[in-house]
């Protein structure tokens, strides 16, 4: 009994001791970037997730635990992408940021959703019961996540909501403007046709106009067999596809075997998260990344 | 025994019933407050050439393990862990967990795996082998679980550092409470994070009980856990857990103990290889047995896995024989998430 005493005096002791700034955890490098530029000086942000992990796939390690134990907010993006992140929260004994307090937040809620599956059956592959939960990859979610975010931020330090709620200003008035330009440069592509290996890129797609008509899974998680990329080899040939995307986790092999059958084909490995590598390092580059060397990739 | 098990299912279920008919009247997707459901199906066909071995060729449903979750309200959770294997049905694990209590620490009521190394506490599908550990079957029997309380937080150090104290009732092998002595387990667990692909998981265990003679069992467990993630989906992981036994035997102190280690390679998220060598005493015997293996699984989706494994024994009297197991393992339900 004196054990148990001791232990939790000396963890209340130590837990206790305040942060002058917020300290933020978010699931994917997306929510991190946008917490920082919202934030600025009064937050302290970090990811779970990096940028070129999948996100159907991160381990939860202990670590982790420790580090939500002393956050005053949780960004998760929800949909049962990140059921990790309910895992860790709930490990890490933090009553602040549990689910249904005021630091937890749910990134999903307020999105517009595609993909709801009309029929729900594991014989579709791994469906994700609430629709498509790669939300992130079209700009103007990320506002919408930004207003979200800079709303919670104030609410949890009332004190710099002016400063917050101006930053959300100055940023999402960065982003629109962004989305048109990116969305004027491909609006100027005859050709807007992709293949994907997951079916993560929808809301890219729906973003810039783009016509997604295939996927290297035959169903969502189930790893492609031959018959059907000897059938997506074909169509590539047939319908002259220029171009599939593949995510930095999965294998661009896969993609190039196309190649030999298909030489105009190019195979394009692009980010579907900020912060892999130092030209995709923010939200906003990751997009302009992508739409410059797609849009290279498409001209001609 | 049984009576608290039943009482306890009886419990769990009570809790759930409402939320599921209050749903059921009132919400517009009725489904929305149903407690997720899961089923865990293990299918076997295994052969042995170990004449003592009744079923050394026989193809059996090894194991079906039903599972509900839910939210009991803002406050606790409930889980309940049905199986059956062979003829037997019986409560694997059933608990009200209560995620974030007083002071700050997560709570356990119920019937649970307790925290005594990393093997006692995963499920049997969970491992990448299929084999039940020698350290496991000697000591404990099935696992080192049953009726009683939990207690755990986390301690205020740079690293993930977590202690966990738990009285239980067991009747296994080392320990036999009778439903009056409580066992005393209690284990330190912490996690280095040495590069960002590479953590070490390390755990320190002890439990002390009553046994069946009337004397007094102690354990003391260590484990280790090196991970290496290579690459998106790749990485090779070493696993190694060592267990030392006091066992009084009417005022006969029997000093035992047990090794297990294993380290398995994941290539992708379809391909994963294995091998694994274990020796083991038991509590109130040091004759010892071994096992070496190897084993691999190929995951066709999240959702279904073809595993087996070549294994050879060595029981006290030193005669080797040799089984090879084949397994399909299936999920029905939602996503679980990956144990680290």
């Amino acid at each position: 009994m004196k054990i148990i005493i001791f232990l939790v005096v000396f963890t209340r002791v130590l837990f206790s001791v305040g942060h002058a700034k917020l300290m933020v955890v978010c699931a994917l490098p997306d929510f991190a970037d946008i917490a920082k530029n919202i934030g600025g000086q009064f937050v302290e942000v970090s990811a779970v997730a990096k940028g070129n992990e999948d996100p159907h796939f991160i381990d939860p390690k202990p670590s982790f635990i420790a580090r939500l134990a002393h956050a005053d907010l949780a960004v998760v993006n929800g949909m049962e992408l990140d059921q990790w992140m309910d895992y860790l929260i709930e490990n890490s004994r933090n009553p602040r940021i549990q689910k249904g307090q005021s630091g937890y937040l749910d990134a999903s809620v307020g999105i517009p959703i595609l993909d709801i599956p009309t029929e729900l059956t594991r014989a579709k592959g791994d469906l994700h019961p609430q629709g498509n939960p790669h939300y992130m990859l079209n700009p103007l979610n990320g506002v919408r996540v930004a207003d979200t975010m800079q709303k919670r931020l104030a609410a949890l330090d009332p004190q710099h909501a002016a400063y917050f709620q101006a930053n959300f200003r100055t940023y999402s008035a960065l982003l629109n403007q962004k989305q048109l330009e990116w969305k004027k440069l491909l609006d100027g592509l005859k050709d807007r046709r992709v293949i994907t290996y997951h079916r993560n890129w929808t809301y890219f797609a729906d973003a810039f106009n783009l016509e997604l008509v295939g996927e290297l899974e035959p169903k969502p998680g189930i790893t492609p067999p031959p018959s059907h990329m000897v059938a997506l080899s074909q169509k590539i040939a047939r319908e002259k596809i220029k171009v599939i995307i593949i995510d930095p986790f999965h294998s661009s092999a896969e993609g190039e075997c196309f190649q030999k059958d298909n030489p105009r084909l190019q195979v394009l490995v692009l980010p579907s998260a900020s912060g892999g590598d130092a030209q995709t390092a923010s939200y906003n580059a990751m997009f302009d990344y992508n739409v410059r060397v797609l849009y290279a990739a498409l001209k001609d | 025994m049984l009576s608290i098990k039943k009482t306890l299912l009886f419990f769990l279920t009570a809790c759930l019933f409402p939320v599921v008919l209050y749903a059921e009247m009132t919400v517009a997707n009725p489904a929305a407050l149903n407690p997720k459901l899961s089923v865990v199906g293990t299918l076997e066909a295994d052969y042995s050439n170990d004449p003592a071995n009744a079923d050394n060729a026989r193809a059996s449903v090894k194991e079906i393990e039903l599972g509900l979750n839910a939210d009991i309200d803002p406050f606790a959770k409930a889980y309940v862990l049905l199986s059956k294997e062979g003829d037997e049905f019986n409560l694997e694990e059933g608990f009200v967990q209560v995620p974030v209590g007083p002071f700050d620490l997560q709570y356990k009521l119920g019937k649970f795996f307790a925290d005594f190394g990393k093997l006692n506490r995963l499920h049997t599908h969970v491992y990448p082998f299929l084999t039940e550990p020698l350290l496991i079957t000697h000591y404990f029997g099935e696992r080192l679980a049953d009726a009683g309380v939990s207690a755990s937080g986390l301690l205020p150090l740079p690293f993930f550092s977590e202690w966990t104290l738990q009285l239980i009732n067991d009747n296994g092998t080392s320990f036999s409470t009778g439903d009056v002595f409580p066992v005393y387990v209690g284990q330190w667990k912490n996690f280095f994070e040495l590069t960002d692909a590479i953590g070490l998981e390390t755990g320190l265990s002890l439990a002390n009980g009553h046994n069946s003679t009337g004397g007094n069992t102690a354990l003391t467990g260590f484990y280790a856990q090196l991970k290496d993630k290579l690459a998106a989906n790749t990485y090779w992981k070493l696993h190694s857990e060592y267990l030392s036994s006091n066992y009084d035997n009417a005022g006969a102190l029997v000093n035992t103990n047990a090794y297990f280690g294993v380290l398995s390679l994941c290539l992708n998220r379809e391909w994963e290889f294995g091998s694994l060598g274990e020796t083991s005493q038991s509590p109130a015997s040091t004759g010892r047995d071994m096992r070496l293996a190897v084993f691999g699984s190929f995951s066709p989706s999240e959702f279904g896995r073809y595993r087996g494994q070549i294994s050879q024994n060595t029981d006290t009297a030193g005669v080797k024989t040799l089984d090879v197991r084949i397994q399909y393992v299936f999920v029905l339900g939602p996503h679980a998430v990956h144990p680290y």
